[in-house]
């Protein structure tokens, strides 16, 4: 709700949430069938989200509470493709659709954790394979600091590599998007 | 219009190409072209500012409301409302399509970008006082009463924008006439009588108004920047400390504003200078009204059909 408001103050321009995220690739037998993600937001948002969704007023979100930003948050991210960007074999969509989508607030930390479904399932070393996680409208500004987790069956020699994706400019062209594709040679 | 002459057409199209591009200055366009690093650099230093004022909030809460924390926190906040307000955004290209349009003295146009930045951090305040009040609302209410509140505000624009194309236009039509004569208020909307063949200036107490307008249509939309440490200080549990950083956020914003203020008048000047040597003077006050206007209705059409916000 204090989202609401945050957002309706700003059409548009500097990034007024910040998320770092951690990816993790899974793969099935050689293949890619979901990427793992973990959201931590910055201590202001969070705070504004403790605050907002706090229906009851006792100073912490209870289980209804966390339920019901769970309902909106996943209703609203499904129109920004939950920020997950995939190009595969030089096609680029949306995540449509996130599995498991579960909010841990631990004092004033806040993190969202979601997988997003690859389906079918990609095989990297015959198909290429990266994503991107962005808001485009920069609203948002997200980060993946560390290195991704390869996890499950990886084929031998399988590893992340980042690049810019100049094709999808953010802020006026002041910023572009990690591109992390997963090459396998 | 009949009466204008080729040469004032020219001007007009030159100073509605001056008015357009100080747009897409000021909309980031152009520093996408001529320093793309600068707007990020801008929003890692207030991610930082960010960081910085969220310790310093944690150490007044630990050491008490009297010391070097809250210092610190009231110079940072000032800061941040600088940094925060030298990104792209709509209230910096209000008050700067206005000022281009109005001209004014130098003093007039950092009062109005104080007044402004000021109403904006106290709209946060109530903003955020009003949300503690309602808690509970559900959000499509609160999503449409944010959006009602900027196609509010950039009608607003429109609006002052036209009334003064209206004030302009009749100013010139009553030049047309012979004039030599009459020392009666010539421009209704004036009530001033104004040296003959030159730019009609609206009246004080008219431009008094046109400013409160320009003050109420920025200020309806708060201060993004001040509602977020507004929000971080109410749950902290120190909404005077959060105030207080508001108020030098505003400050801070306000210092920014005001050089951009100081710009637009200055273009203005020369306008009316090239356009006076031009012979076409006149021609600079429509024009400037008619680029109030367009910028109140194109913001006011981005409007239509946005999303919600993404969380």
């Amino acid at each position: 709700m204090t989202a609401v408001l945050i957002w309706g103050t700003s059409a548009s321009g500097h990034p007024h949430v910040w998320i770092e995220a951690e990816a993790e690739v899974r793969f099935e037998g050689g293949t890619i069938t979901a990427i793992g993600l973990a959201w931590t937001f910055d201590e202001w948002f969070a705070a504004s989200l403790l605050e907002g969704f706090d229906l009851d007023g006792d100073g912490a979100l209870g289980p209804g509470e966390i339920d019901t930003l769970r309902q909106e948050t996943t209703a609203s991210l499904a129109d920004y493709g939950f920020f997950t960007h995939l190009l595969i074999g030089g096609e680029r969509s949306d995540a449509v659709a996130v599995a498991d989508f579960r909010i841990e607030i631990d004092g004033p930390r806040v993190v969202y954790r979601f997988d997003v479904p690859i389906d079918p399932p990609v095989d990297p070393r015959a198909t290429a394979f990266a994503f991107a996680l962005y808001d485009d409208s920069y609203y948002v500004d997200v980060a993946v600091p560390g290195p991704v987790t390869l996890a499950g069956d990886v084929p031998g020699g399988c590893a992340e590599e980042r690049s810019e994706d100049t094709g999808t400019p953010l802020y006026y062209g002041s910023v572009f998007p990690m591109l992390i594709g997963i090459s396998c040679p | 219009m009949s009466r204008l002459a080729r040469p004032a057409v020219a001007a007009g199209a030159g100073l509605l190409a001056a008015g357009l591009v100080l747009v897409l200055v000021l909309q980031g366009a152009a520093v996408e072209a001529a320093a793309g690093g600068v707007l990020r650099a801008l929003a890692l230093a207030q991610r930082d500012a960010q960081r910085e004022l969220s310790a310093l909030v944690a150490a007044i809460r630990r050491d008490g409301l009297f010391g070097w924390p809250a210092l610190a926190l009231l110079a940072l906040s000032f800061g941040y409302g600088v940094l925060h307000s030298l990104g792209p955004g709509h209230g910096k290209l209000v008050i700067a399509s206005y000022l281009l349009a109005e001209g004014g003295r130098p003093r007039e146009a950092v009062l109005l970008a104080a007044v402004s930045a000021l109403a904006q951090g106290a709209a946060a305040v109530l903003a955020v006082g009003v949300l503690a009040a309602i808690v509970g609302l559900a959000r499509p209410a609160l999503e449409s009463g944010a959006i009602v509140l900027q196609r509010l505000s950039y009608l607003m624009v429109a609006g002052i924008g036209l009334w003064m194309l209206v004030g302009a236009v009749r100013g010139r039509d009553t030049c047309r006439h012979d004039h030599g004569h009459h020392h009666q208020p010539d421009h209704p909307e004036s009530g001033i009588a104004t040296p003959h063949g030159h730019t009609p200036r609206p009246g004080a107490r008219l431009r008094l108004a046109r400013q409160a307008g320009v003050v109420l249509a920025v200020g309806i939309r708060p201060c993004t920047g001040a509602i977020l440490v507004l929000l971080f200080t109410l749950a902290q549990g120190l909404l005077a400390v959060g105030i207080a950083a508001t108020a030098m956020m505003a400050a801070g914003t306000a210092i920014t504003v005001a050089v951009l203020a100081l710009l637009a008048v200055a273009s203005r000047r020369l306008a009316e200078e090239a356009g006076s040597r031009a012979g076409v003077g006149r021609a600079v006050p429509v024009i400037g009204a008619g680029l109030v206007a367009a910028v109140g209705l194109v913001l006011f059409v981005g409007t239509l059909g946005t999303a919600g916000p993404p969380l």
